[in-house]
């Protein structure tokens, strides 16, 4: 019996081992658990930029790719896709990273291919603003608009909201617009601070927080928001956006 | 006794199994577990390439040029922002408003002065950086 009892423990442990890895150590690359997608809040859709689908996709040129510097395609995606718009007008497709960052690659404006930046990389961009992806002209033959005004439009390496820059933001987010946020010292959730562009979803003033879809954090849960503190997040730009 | 060990452990081999089936589907929510072969991307810090000074030698020219008009286009919309935080702004002979719905700005002006009611609002605006009237988009006008 206690052989039995031995048996049972084996096959147990080892089924552990077998499952626990391919669930939990997501560095694993046999795992085929992916989250790069998620469409199932509220409509907003959020796209990973790591996501093999696209990840490793050119993106300038230069040997860079979405996974490494598209934040900004993948943020632009993902206002893109929420209004069910595409990259390119007429082809049916709803916007994903790749297609957009398809289009900024043909205008100049991935990475280092042109002047401008698809990611807030300071050193990619020298210490110019994303302009490129909050083009008005582009936004409107995509079927997006943006507001008249730059919240933080102070440049690189970018200004630490007053509180009623806050309320400001806080006052587009409640009425209907996504802030499309270009931040030099974003906090990465692997530790140290990365140039980096995410969607703002919600401003808290009185908290001092914002929530964020961001292209590079949480990829591998359903709830893709993250929550913020501002004091000492510094904004090259925030720029309203929502569809027309 | 033994029989009893036998079941506890019987039961518990089916409870992590239903567990670890469970876990391995949640994600199945996903659309992307449509297609269970495509690889996983390896999740990692983004990478921060650091031009090097001849890269940076190379598109110094152009970057030049570029940040000129980009600092003109978005100082324009920072400048934007900082008026729409002094709003609703009641002058003597104007008042302005910015409905953020719409992004469209409201002046009203005295129509019993409204020269000079259109003087003091060039002079708000120049005031807080805005070159001109036409800077603002979207701007209703009416008079009172």
């Amino acid at each position: 019996m206690n052989k039995r009892l031995a048996l049972i423990l084996i096959i147990t442990l080892s089924l552990i081992s077998v499952f626990t890895p391919s669930l939990f150590a997501k560095n694993n690359s046999s795992v085929r658990v992916i989250v790069g997608e998620v469409d199932n809040d509220n409509d907003f859709k959020f796209y990973c930029q790591y996501d093999t689908r696209w990840g490793n996709n050119p993106y300038d040129g230069r040997g860079r790719t979405i996974r490494s510097s598209g934040c900004g395609p993948a943020s632009m995606a993902m206002l893109l896709g929420t209004y069910r718009l595409s990259a390119v007008p007429g082809s049916g497709k709803i916007a994903t990273p790749e297609t957009v960052a398809n289009v900024f690659t043909q205008k100049g404006w991935s990475w280092t291919s042109g002047n401008q930046t698809g990611c807030a990389n300071p050193d990619g961009c020298y210490g110019t603003k994303p302009l490129s992806i909050v083009d008005k002209n582009w936004l409107s033959s995509v079927g997006l608009k943006r507001a008249q005004s730059d919240i933080a439009g102070d440049g690189f390496p970018g200004e630490i909201l007053s509180t009623s820059k806050m309320r400001l933001a806080e006052n587009y987010t409640n009425s209907g617009w996504y802030l499309l946020a270009a931040i030099s010292n974003w906090p990465s959730s692997s530790g140290g601070t990365i140039g980096h562009e995410v969607v703002v979803l919600n401003v808290n003033p009185s908290q001092q927080t914002i929530t964020v879809a961001s292209p590079s954090d949480n990829c591998y849960s359903t709830n893709f928001k993250r929550t913020v503190s501002t004091r000492s997040l510094k904004f090259i730009s925030l720029v309203p956006i929502k569809n027309k | 006794m033994k029989n009893r060990a036998v079941l506890i452990l019987i039961v518990t081999l089916v409870i992590i199994t239903i567990i670890l089936i469970a876990l391995a589907l949640f994600p199945s929510r996903n659309k992307e577990s449509v297609n269970p072969n495509t690889p996983l991307p390896t999740p990692t810090t983004i990478e921060i390439v650091i031009p090097t000074p001849s890269d940076l030698n190379k598109e110094a020219i152009s970057t030049v040029t570029y940040s000129t008009q980009a600092a003109k286009l978005n100082q324009k919309a920072f400048l934007l922002a900082n008026l729409i935080l002094l709003l609703p702004y009641q002058g003597n002979l104007f008042s302005l408003t910015y409905d953020f719905e719409t992004d469209s700005f409201s002046l009203t002006l005295n129509s019993q002065s409204a020269i000079e009611a259109k003087e003091e609002f060039e002079r708000f605006l120049n005031q807080n950086g805005i070159q001109n009237s036409l800077w603002l988009e979207n701007i209703i006008t009416s008079y009172k």
